[in-house]
């Protein structure tokens, strides 16, 4: 599965700006759109991942993520642990525009965590498509530092993917991966249909192109 | 013909086939398995491999921190597998790949670190018997650079490089197949080439590209195809991989082996493939380069010469401030104007030139992907700025003079840059072009000499100011045509000089540079910001046939209409106030510079700029206007102030400060968007900020905050993780006895969060930040 970023949802980005419902001058509102399309230029989404075994809730190769991630894996006899980056030029982009207009720096910050959102759903979508075929089910998708999952395993996270060779992503001491707009995440694969959380379509990065938005459904159920 | 050299296969894929668990560190069950390194070892020389790449990729001080083994042990015990297997029958190289952690400006990893990290394995696995040394799999050129320079400068091993491309010819880091190339046969490697990423036929296209830069020997290592996303699997087999890669001897090219996925069958059936063709004679290309953008040596190529303080009060004041944005906003602009090159020159009394260097260098660099021109006379400063450089620099300059030619060039040589060559020596200019182009001569004999090639000297014939020496004009266009012609060599010259002290400059300057190109300037020094420079120049590139088709031409002045455009209303009826409330700032800018034709800086700041930004303020608190907002209204307000701020510069006049304040985001932590954000809106208010950066040591926000003596410090952190930091940085300061108040901010801090870390005031919001500078400073 290639990683895939289509148009970037608006009103995720005015989420992700603390907008409530200020009326958007048009001065701002040409300049979301070039920030939209600057950070979209410079975008270049890689993604890797893997299908692990999962043992009592925990992954084999990787025990240790936690409780909350344990009870959502107890169903699941596998996993896909993934990792997605929308490369170092976005972060450049936004570096440059540190200096040079804040305003826009702080929307092109907000684009980019919208556009990596983007990537992430896309593959979960492509993902439950195919597992579809084979029968099974995705539980949600859990981060580290999402409930007691630990940022410490990040690290390990990044080096089970092999993501660093592979698609360029790294992790500090600290656990901060760079380029920062990244995304690791592990989703379980259980022969049930899993609950999961509802997202509200409007904020979706998905929002534009969901298939189960047109037939009128939602993808959590 | 030459004789195919070959290397071995994946050392992790066999590894992991003879037991190594998903995650572990190869270096260390090599450790504990050395029967099993040196089985594969022998398995692979038996196949053919006359180079082992000994089990030490991951072996740096970095990678092993945690795990409680020295790099000196995991060092000696693999490269011992690796000799005992090779015997005389193999050379073995010490395998070094990336550290694992990005580089500045991205990342946290700075030169430094880098380079010592590699220094230590070098002197080690000389000590212990390597032959030579790979840095392989690599990404990044600047930690290239550091490894490269390591290695040269802490053994005698030769060096061989090779990096990993996409598909596109860039690595992740965005290094190019032509930077890559440029900036290593400048370091003098002794071979480099593509591995890993890819299989053979997609790095065929690569490794062509290369040759075109590069004589040296050219290495390929590919995958076996390439790999299934769900399992990691490589697909293609030994005949498949030997047929791909049965293109690669035609070309020259004579180092082969396997990367992810090969095994000693792969090895085993290069051995059949003939031997390798010998290179041509072809003329390679040059140029200059970051990591990732090359400017070729074929044509007008403009270097813009705004990072200079000469003559520019403005600047210089930049550099006592250390205000490193300042300079950065100077090369963002000089880049979008369409500069090729941006020269560097932070000379000036009093400022440690060196260390500037490094910090502007990088600071250009984090911003910018122009190559750059490293422009000092004190060699130190020039090695430091090499340093500091990602990619391949232009040295500017050296002289005629013999002890200017002995301080200069080696370093020139070292690091692989061009250099420029002015035609002066110790008795001054020479008054003909005749004399001139005899300096040139003098100057590329001493280049030679040192081993730096003809095409990467670069001869500076001087612009004399014609309200000086009017009939100079004529005599440096002869040299410059003189040096084209008979020498064969490229020009630079610092064009604008020519009208100094004449009115309208830019129709004497348009029509010298104009003049110069035709008789072979190429390298013209300006100001790119002037659009009847910039115009020139890219007319020029379309009578001179380098714009095929006059296409960058068509791009540059299509659908602009001739009319005079109607000069916009300075603001209209629109008040500042308004202005800054909605945002603008040009017409913030132009009513600022209305009200101070009847008021003075300080009324124009005091009275209505800072109300402004008051009123935009509580209208954010409010929730009236969202964030966005709030920045674009301190942009507006910022463009007022810089107004007033050069006015004063230009009068030498003290600048207008209520007092300083320091922003650091704290050690271990990158987010900075948070404090920059900060650090506008407090600029706004007439502050004075430090900006230390982003991942501030705990020492250097204490020694700044009592260099400077400043009594109010900004923390930002972002992370649970690093609040540690934020905590460890006011303990420190507290202990310094420094007397300051500290303010913290960040996404997980609350108040109660604050005042248990030790802060005196939690600041929610920009806007908080103000209140707190108010109640402290004043």
């Amino acid at each position: 599965m290639e990683a895939r970023l289509t148009e970037l949802n608006r009103n995720e980005i005015l989420l992700y700006l603390g907008h409530r419902g200020q009326a958007i001058p048009p001065e701002l509102e040409e300049q979301m759109e070039r920030c939209i399309r600057t950070v979209t230029a410079a975008a270049r989404p890689r993604l890797v991942y893997r299908r692990l075994a999962v043992r009592d809730g925990e992954l084999d190769a990787l025990p240790g993520l936690g409780n909350d991630l344990r009870a959502i894996l107890r169903p699941c006899r596998e996993a896909v642990l993934m990792a997605a980056t929308l490369g170092p030029l976005v972060e450049q982009v936004l570096m440059r525009s540190g200096v040079t207009d804040m305003a826009d720096a702080v929307i092109m910050d907000a684009c980019a965590s919208a556009a990596i959102e983007n990537v992430c759903d896309h593959f979960e979508f492509d993902l439950r498509a195919e597992l579809k075929r084979e029968g099974c089910f995705l539980t949600d998708r859990f981060s580290p530092g999402y409930g007691d999952f630990p940022l410490e395993r990040q690290n390990a996270l990044c080096d089970t993917l092999n993501a660093a060779r592979r698609i360029g992503l790294t992790v500090t001491e600290n656990h901060i991966m760079i380029p920062r707009k990244s995304v690791t995440a592990v989703l379980g694969i259980a022969e049930n249909p899993q609950p999961l959380r509802a997202r509200g379509c409007a904020v979706c990065s998905m929002f534009l192109n969901c298939p189960y938005r047109k037939e009128g459904e939602t993808c959590h159920g | 013909m030459a004789e195919l050299l070959l290397l071995d296969g994946a050392m992790g894929t066999m590894l992991q086939a003879a037991g190594l668990p998903l995650g572990e560190r190869p270096e260390l069950f090599g450790m504990e398995h050395p029967e099993v390194v040196e089985a594969i070892h022998r398995q692979y020389i038996d196949a053919g491999s006359r180079v082992i790449y000994a089990n030490t990729f991951g072996a740096n001080a970095h990678k092993l921190r945690d795990t409680g083994f020295t790099v000196e042990a995991v060092l000696a015990a693999n490269l011992a597998a690796a000799r005992r297997a090779a015997g005389d029958r193999a050379k073995v190289a010490l395998d070094v790949g990336p550290i694992g952690e990005l580089m500045e400006p991205l990342g946290t990893l700075s030169f430094d670190e880098a380079y010592a990290i590699y220094a230590e394995m070098v002197r080690v696995g000389q000590a212990c018997g390597a032959d030579l040394v790979i840095f392989e799999t690599m990404t990044d050129l600047y930690e290239v650079k550091a490894a490269v320079l390591a290695a040269r400068e802490n053994s005698t091993l030769p060096i061989w490089v090779t990096m990993s491309f996409e598909k596109g010819g860039r690595t992740f880091t965005g290094t190019t197949v032509a930077s890559m190339a440029a900036t290593l046969d400048g370091l003098g490697v002794d071979a480099m080439g593509v591995n890993c990423s890819l299989g053979p036929e997609e790095i065929l296209p690569l490794i062509r590209e290369m040759g075109e830069w590069t004589d040296r020997p050219l290495i390929v290592k590919p995958n076996a195809g390439l790999p299934d996303p769900a399992t990691g699997a490589y697909d293609m087999d030994a005949p498949e991989f030997a047929r791909q890669m049965a293109d690669f001897p035609p070309l020259g090219v004579h180092i082969l082996g396997g990367c992810c996925g090969t095994t000693p069958d792969f090895i085993r059936a290069l051995a059949a493939l003939p031997e390798a063709a010998q290179r041509g004679e072809k003329r390679l290309r040059r140029g200059v380069c970051s990591a990732s953008q090359m400017t070729e040596f074929n044509g007008v190529r403009v270097i813009g010469e705004r990072i200079n303080p000469t003559g520019k009060k403005r600047f210089q004041q930049a550099l006592r401030e250390r205000d490193l944005n300042y300079i950065m906003e100077r090369a963002i602009e000089q880049a979008d104007a369409g500069a090729d090159i941006l020269d560097i020159n932070v000379g000036l009394p009093g400022i440690d030139e060196s260390e500037m260097m490094t910090a502007v260098v990088k600071a250009v660099q984090s911003v910018v992907s122009l190559p750059l021109q490293i422009d000092s006379s004190d060699p130190a400063a020039i090695e430091a700025g090499l340093r500091a450089c990602n990619g391949r620099a232009i040295v500017n300059s050296v002289n005629a003079e013999p002890d200017k030619l002995r301080a200069i060039l080696p370093i020139v040589k070292k690091y692989g840059a061009a250099v420029v060559g002015l035609t002066i020596d110790q008795s001054g200019i020479p008054q003909t072009a005749g004399a001139r182009f005899e300096l040139a001569k003098q100057i590329v004999v001493a280049a030679l000499s040192q081993g730096i090639p003809k095409e990467d000297v670069l001869i500076d014939c001087l612009t004399l100011t014609i309200s000086a020496q009017q009939e100079q004009a004529l005599e440096t266009l002869r040299a410059v045509d003189m040096v084209h012609r008979e020498l064969g060599l490229h020009c630079v010259l610092g064009v604008s000089n020519i009208s100094f002290g004449l009115p309208e400059r830019d129709q004497i300057t348009v029509s010298f540079l104009t003049q110069a190109m035709a008789r072979g300037l190429d390298l013209p020094i300006v100001n790119p910001n002037t659009k009847a420079i910039m115009d020139t120049v890219f007319a020029y590139r379309a009578l001179s046939c380098e714009d095929v088709g006059c296409e960058a031409y068509i791009a540059r002045f299509a659908g602009q209409s001739s009319a005079p455009q109607t000069a916009p209303q300075a603001g209209g009826e629109m008040t500042v106030e308004q202005a800054i409330l909605k945002g603008l700032k040009q017409e913030t800018a132009d009513l600022t510079a209305g009200l101070l034709e009847h008021m003075t800086e300080l009324e124009v700041i005091n009275q209505r700029l800072i109300p402004a930004l008051d009123v935009v303020g509580e209208k954010y608190e409010k929730g009236q206007i969202f964030l966005p907002q709030l920045i674009n209204s301190a942009n507006a307000a910022c463009a007022g102030f810089d107004l007033i701020k050069l006015r004063i510069a230009q009068r030498g006049g003290e600048s207008v400060s209520k007092g300083k304040i320091l922003l650091a985001t704290v050690e271990g932590d990158i987010h900075d968007i948070g404090k920059n954000i900060v650090r506008v809106v407090l600029e706004n208010y007439g502050y004075q900020v430090i900006d230390l950066g982003r991942d501030v040591p705990v020492q250097t926000v204490v020694d700044a905050a009592i260099a400077e003596d400043v009594r109010l410090i900004g923390l930002s952190a972002l992370m649970t993780t690093t609040v540690e930091s934020m905590r460890r940085t006011i303990a420190a300061l507290r202990e310094s006895g420094h007397p300051c108040k500290v303010m913290v901010g960040g996404a997980v801090l609350t108040a109660d969060y604050a005042a248990e870390i030790g802060a005196d005031y939690y600041t929610r919001d920009a806007k908080a930040s103000v209140d707190v500078a108010k109640a402290v400073l004043g």
